[in-house]
């Protein structure tokens, strides 16, 4: 008889376990897939962690009735929603590091490449320049005629810059070309610019843009994007 | 139903039994034990497996791998690819084992260890699995929580000042334009004429919210002297060719840390 009435409770001991557990497990795991997003854990996560916080808190609730002593329930509680608390801490301060440093490598990317085209753009006007007073006093060719001479090729809204390899995103476009004036667009084509909106010269929007405008007082440099 | 059973069982002679000093010691040896592997992991050749446990303890570290990757991928001119299933799958299973699972056990087996007599001797299972997984997870976010602060100001740190450089290196970069500009440049144009004799910074060039600027004409080279506006003891040193090469640059103080 009493080894029936163990073998009840076991039962009665065993289904609430999994009970509880199997709400926890559905609750968190319904939260996780509704806040489904293709692009980023983090919406999941988020959402499931406060269902998960629910979920322990109930859990304390229920584990913590009283018959239990009240200082032991008080101390359960007390740990418990410190360590709550500090894995929410840790959780939410490790997002913001991660997000940081996320935009931290998109900064170091969009500096390398303002760097590149700040290099780019002026080197093809400065050869131009440096031919056209190479011509001494008379100057039989403008500054235009010198750059179509050292660009044969070049054509308005073509591209002037060689891919120095084969991940090159930099493209340097020939915008304007008068006899004594020529400018270039130099636009990186992944890297974003300040303005998200801003529409750059091949028709792709918000990312980096430099303008070059050289004449025969020399190069100037306008930052566009 | 249930409530009877718990009055009936709470009733067996454990009253004033919460506590005992064999469970203190008991949970003391576990929780010293799962510090010193945690700690052993740590230190030893095991340490892509520390890694694995440190992810597994902490789910929210899937997701930053999986946001350095889109970076990357942005850095390297890609579109971020889309989260995989094996990486959501994990993250599922590590919020669920650690904050669900191990807490359950753990919350369960200390009622049953405190209130109620154990039905059967493998039901105290529960609290040591339960405390094992529970107290691990512990064992690596507290700490991670106390040097977590210092070790991110240390790192914004770092990169204000890697930053503070490279910006400097492109306004310095300008300038070198401006020193083969004013090479090429007639003297009617306020340009040296095929010298660099006389050569001086534009203002706008000489000064930014990231330097100050200052050019030291020399025989055969232009040397630029960039000192930081925001790090003090920090500068760069940049000559430059009489054919206006860039040749040489070197950092000082702070910017050599």
């Amino acid at each position: 008889m009493a080894k029936h009435s163990e073998t009840i409770e076991i039962k009665q001991e065993v289904s609430k376990i999994i009970i509880c557990l199997g709400v926890g497990i559905v609750l968190v795991s319904v939260a996780y897939l509704l806040s489904w997003d293709s692009r980023s854990l983090w919406p999941s996560l988020h959402v499931a962690g406060v269902v998960t916080g629910l979920y322990l808190v109930a859990l304390l609730v229920y584990a913590m009735r009283p018959p239990m002593k009240r200082s032991v329930r008080i101390v359960v509680w007390c740990s418990m929603l410190v360590l709550i608390g500090i894995s929410g801490f840790v959780w939410t301060a490790h997002k913001d590091r991660v997000e940081w440093q996320y935009r931290t490598i998109l900064q170091i990317r969009q500096v390398i490449a303002r760097g590149l085209l700040a290099t780019k753009g002026p080197k093809l006007l400065m050869k131009t320049l440096e031919a056209y007073y190479a011509q001494g006093k008379t100057k039989p060719a403008t500054l235009g005629e010198t750059f179509r001479m050292q660009n044969p090729g070049a054509i308005l809204g073509g591209n002037l810059h060689k891919s120095d390899w084969e991940g090159d995103s930099v493209r340097v476009y020939l915008q304007e070309l008068q006899d004594d004036r020529i400018v270039l667009l130099a636009r990186d084509s992944f890297v974003a610019g300040r303005d998200s909106l801003f529409r750059n010269v091949d028709g792709r929007v918000g990312k980096i843009q430099e303008m070059f405008t050289l004449t025969i007082h020399g190069v100037t440099h306008e930052s566009q994007n | 139903m249930n409530h009877k059973t718990d009055s009936a069982n709470s009733f067996r002679g454990n009253q004033g039994r919460e506590f005992t000093v064999s469970f203190i010691v008991g949970f003391l040896l576990l929780t010293i034990a799962m510090l010193g592997l945690i700690y052993a992991m740590q230190h030893s050749r095991v340490q892509v497996w520390s890694k694995a446990m440190d992810s597994f303890h902490m789910p929210w570290l899937i997701a930053s791998v999986q946001t350095f990757s889109s970076a990357l991928s942005e850095f390297s001119g890609r579109a971020p690819e889309p989260v995989t299933y094996t990486a959501r799958l994990l993250a599922l299973a590590s919020l669920l084992l650690v904050f669900v699972l191990g807490p359950t056990l753990f919350m369960f087996g200390l009622r049953e260890r405190t209130v109620e007599q154990p039905v059967f001797r493998t039901l105290n299972l529960k609290l040591i699995v339960g405390g094992a997984i529970t107290f691990s997870a512990i064992g690596v976010i507290v700490p991670t929580a106390i040097f977590q602060h210092d070790s991110f100001e240390r790192l914004k740190e770092a990169q204000a000042r890697q930053s503070n450089r490279d910006q400097m290196m492109i306004e310095m970069n300008k300038i070198v334009w401006s020193v083969v500009q004013y090479r090429v440049l007639p003297k009617s144009m306020r340009g040296g004429e095929g010298s660099m004799t006389g050569y001086s910074i534009p203002p706008k060039l000489a000064e930014s919210r990231d330097g100050k600027y200052k050019a030291t004409v020399e025989e055969t080279s232009v040397r630029i002297q960039g000192i930081s506006s925001v790090f003090s003891d920090a500068r760069i040193e940049l000559q430059i060719s009489k054919n206006g090469q860039a040749v040489h640059w070197e950092y000082f103080g702070n910017f050599l840390r």
